[in-house]
């Protein structure tokens, strides 16, 4: 994982979703490799424990890891991290495989206790505790200061999510696909940690930070950040003074004095451009414009949010771009 | 302390399984053998120590190929299992010629039906023996041995006498292996007691002499077909003189051989229900004789030439001592004459009794064949002195889905003697291992885990350009729309950047 490598685009939401599917397959070869090397030293009682225990240790460690790579953390950070979510991942998996053995034995035929049995219908509620361990697991690994109520029931949420799909297609795959669980065991390790990882994470939006980038006019590429800090708004202001304004044109670029400012409120992650002069001020994005020239009738300035990679036409000659860049970018 | 928990947890109840090499299932460490019905100990090889002893004495590449054929297999996908075994008697080796159709194997005690199609049964023989055989072949000479069969040119007997005449046959019989010493007696037999060929008892120890002597006397002669007095003859007399004991030296196999064209049939009056007492009587003396199963105790393998009368029958299903009318005379007319006098047709003038000769082979632990030429007469004598196997791989394949949960594969030897053993499989619930190709006979062969690394690594190449996608395609999508390059830029000015 690596931040420069992730764009601000609707594709960021899928990182985390591959990158815990990326570690689910190498879990899956390396599991594979003790089961069939003679290395399975265990019983055919702890089966379930080991298989969902590695699942949901895995994914927690490949989302922890992943997050301290983006945050550049501390060795001793991150392995702390890890040690604490894989262990009560594993932890809680070892207490949910024993339930859904107690609840098998309790309320379905005897064949839902034997251990060798491949049957979702006998299998689901082992997966759905994989969910939940792993989604626990990462809550304890959190930073929970500053962060909506709602985040843990969407770990919850997501890790149930995962661990029912994870689960439909394994037995999908078992039956219509080859009959087999060879390639359901790796679909199981790989679809558990992309569906965990899609439902459950994204990359922070505090990672970055938004510019304003020169496309057109004598200043071409030159660029700036509007990089709010400790939570406060920031205003930056563009214009044709030489001096005292964050990006400066040429006057002879036809850019008024104090041509337009973009502000940054964190809390909320927004840009908003503010018309400042009644000169030429547009916006442009794919099939939508606005122009928010000054209005000396109206009393306040007008504004528009801006997104990612939105175009500014200023005056006759300029144009910039709105580029959202992780922070760490110089 | 989630360890200690786990390693004290999962060391309480250990079965007694070891997990099959190359698969995700375990399987019992030590087949179950049923000691009450078996003769022989067929030792299902589950452990791969067992697959190291029996290889330890080969080169180094068919070791190694020898050790994967012997380790337990399991592939769910093809639906197919495959297990080592190997006959023991007396904690020895017993070897055994080839048995393919001879294994029976029921999965969940039900047993596998070898019909090629959704199930099928192989064996397959490893580590083959030459081993030394006293051969008695005890040859019907009664009248209807001179019959011409229709389409035929040829008397029964000089069918016989082509097929032991077979190159392949003298080859089976006299092998050219300077360790195997073989030797062949050669009776025949009508009414009253066998009589040696050419007069007087002799030894053949060679082709030539073997030769020789079929040549120039094998002839049918008048009489009757005592074909049961001569099973007990051969067992109970010929191996007892002094000529044949001195040539038993413990490792010798007495091997007894009888050919007959029709019915045991002793009086004019005989009809299929003459015969019910006397195969009883003889099968008691054969029973009497295989009680103490040992590595010199004779094999009697039985040869018909000509029609079955019950093409279904199987000896296993008739109990000891229970020989029925409906069994031996194949639900055909009880008072029919076997030998019918002038022109009316008697049972011996449609059909061979290949229900006796069937119960006198499975009872002396050999094998029973019907042939009607020469060729196959000739192939059932090299069946009686084919080599030997020391260990043998039994494949079976059935319905995949049967092997969703833990389940009992029984294997039964049908043939040479009794041996019936089980063991339990244990499929992982959640994975399965890699499986390899198909063989050129459409079985699957052992999976290595590099197909699983080869997986892996174009995953994991795959992962890698999706993690990378979203800024590639980013930087494509800007480069396209010119907001990379200032030559796209159509105001010119030419500043540099401060």
């Amino acid at each position: 994982m690596n931040i420069f490598l992730i764009p601000y685009t609707w594709y960021r939401h899928l990182q985390f979703g591959i990158w815990s599917a990326l570690c689910g397959l190498i879990a899956w070869w390396f599991y594979l490799l003790i089961l069939t090397q003679g290395w399975m030293v265990w019983t055919a009682g702890w089966d379930a424990f080991v298989t969902n225990g590695l699942m949901a240790s895995t994914v927690v460690f490949g989302n922890i890891w992943g997050e301290a790579a983006l945050r550049r953390w501390t060795m001793r950070r991150r392995t702390w991290k890890v040690l604490l979510g894989v262990g009560v991942a594993l932890g809680i998996s070892l207490f949910m495989t024993w339930m859904w053995a107690a609840v098998a034995a309790l309320s379905l035929e005897d064949i839902g206790s034997v251990h060798h049995v491949v049957a979702l219908k006998y299998r689901w509620g082992n997966l759905v505790g994989t969910g939940f361990a792993a989604a626990m697991g990462m809550l304890t690994a959190e930073k929970w200061r500053s962060r909506p109520k709602s985040f843990v029931a969407n770990y919850i949420l997501g890790g149930l999510f995962a661990g029912l799909t994870a689960g439909a297609l394994w037995s999908i795959s078992a039956y219509y696909w080859g009959q087999n669980l060879y390639w359901a065991g790796a679909v199981l390790f790989v679809s558990f940690g992309f569906t965990f990882g899609l439902s459950t994470r994204t990359i922070p939006d505090d990672l970055y930070v938004g510019w304003i980038r020169v496309l057109k006019g004598a200043r071409f590429g030159h660029r700036i950040p509007i990089d709010a800090k400790e939570d406060k708004p920031k205003e930056r202001f563009i214009g044709a003074y030489p001096n005292g304004l964050d990006l400066f044109f040429p006057v002879e670029e036809m850019v008024q004095p104090l041509h337009a400012s973009i502000v940054h409120e964190p809390n909320q992650n927004r840009y908003t451009l503010r018309g400042l002069t009644q000169h030429h001020l547009k916006m442009v994005r794919m099939l939508e414009w606005a122009r928010i020239n000054y209005n000396p009738e109206s009393p306040v300035p007008m504004e528009v949010t801006l997104s990612n990679e939105d175009r500014l036409e200023m005056g006759d000659e300029v144009q910039v771009e709105f580029l959202i860049l992780p922070r760490e970018e110089r | 302390m989630w360890a200690l928990l786990f390693v004290i947890l999962g060391c309480v109840g250990t079965p007694d399984v070891v997990p099959i090499p190359d698969t995700t299932a375990r399987i019992d460490a030590v087949a179950e053998v049923n000691q009450r019905q078996s003769e022989l100990k067929l030792h299902i090889m589950t452990d791969p120590e067992d697959c190291v002893y029996i290889t330890e004495d080969s080169n180094e590449y068919l070791a190694e190929q020898e050790y994967n054929a012997c380790l337990p297999w399991v592939d769910r996908q093809a639906g197919e299992i495959k297990l080592g075994v190997r006959f023991e008697l007396d904690d020895q080796f017993y070897q055994l010629p080839d048995l393919n159709d001879n294994i029976s194997v029921s999965l969940n005690d039900r047993q596998v039906v070898d019909n090629a199609s959704e199930s099928d049964v192989r064996v397959v023989g490893h580590k083959p023996r030459r081993i030394s055989q006293l051969f008695v072949l005890l040859i019907d000479g009664s009248a209807s041995m001179n019959t011409k069969d229709s389409g035929s040119s040829k008397t029964r007997m000089d069918k016989v006498r082509d097929a032991l005449l077979m190159r392949s046959v003298q080859e089976a019989f006299f092998p050219d292996d300077p360790k195997v010493i073989n030797h062949v007696l050669v009776y025949t037999f009508t009414s009253g007691t066998p009589q040696p060929l050419g007069g007087e008892l002799r030894v053949l120890s060679n082709k030539r002499a073997y030769r020789t002597l079929i040549q120039a006397h094998l002839r049918a002669r008048a009489g009757y077909t005592h074909l049961y007095d001569a099973v007990d003859y051969g067992l109970n007399t010929v191996l007892q003189t002094s000529e044949v004991q001195s040539l038993l030296d413990g490792q010798t196999k007495p091997t007894l051989v009888v050919l007959t064209d029709g019915f045991n049939n002793e009086e004019a009056r005989d009809t299929c229900i003459s015969n019910v007492p006397r195969l009883q009587d003889l099968l008691g003396k054969i029973r009497k004789e295989m009680d103490d199963f040992a590595v010199d105790t004779p094999l009697i393998f039985t040869v018909g030439l000509g029609n079955p009368l019950s093409r279904r029958f199987n000896p296993k299903r008739v109990k000891i001592g229970r020989v029925s009318d409906r069994e031996l005379c194949a639900g055909q007319s009880h008072n029919k004459l076997i030998d019918a006098p002038g022109n009316q047709i008697g049972f011996e003038d449609l059909f061979i009794d290949n229900v006796s000769l069937e119960l006198i082979a499975d009872r002396g632990k050999g094998r029973a064949f019907v042939e009607k030429d020469a060729e196959g007469l000739g192939e059932a004598f090299q069946e009686v002195a084919a080599i030997r196997y020391e260990w043998f791989e039994v494949m079976f394949r059935d319905n995949a889905l049967k092997f969703r949960r833990e389940f009992n594969v029984g294997l039964q030897l049908n043939n040479y003697a009794r041996a019936v053993s089980n063991v339990n499989i244990y499929p992982h619930a959640w994975m399965d291992g890699p499986h390899g190709p198909k063989d050129s006979e459409g079985w699957s062969t052992r999976g290595t885990i590099w197909h699983s690394a080869s997986i892996l690594t174009s995953g994991l190449g795959v992962l890698l350009f999706l993690l990378t996608l979203g800024a590639a395609l980013f930087n494509v999508k800007r480069l396209a729309m010119g907001r990379l390059h200032k030559s796209r830029n159509r105001m010119g000015n030419q500043q540099k950047n401060p």
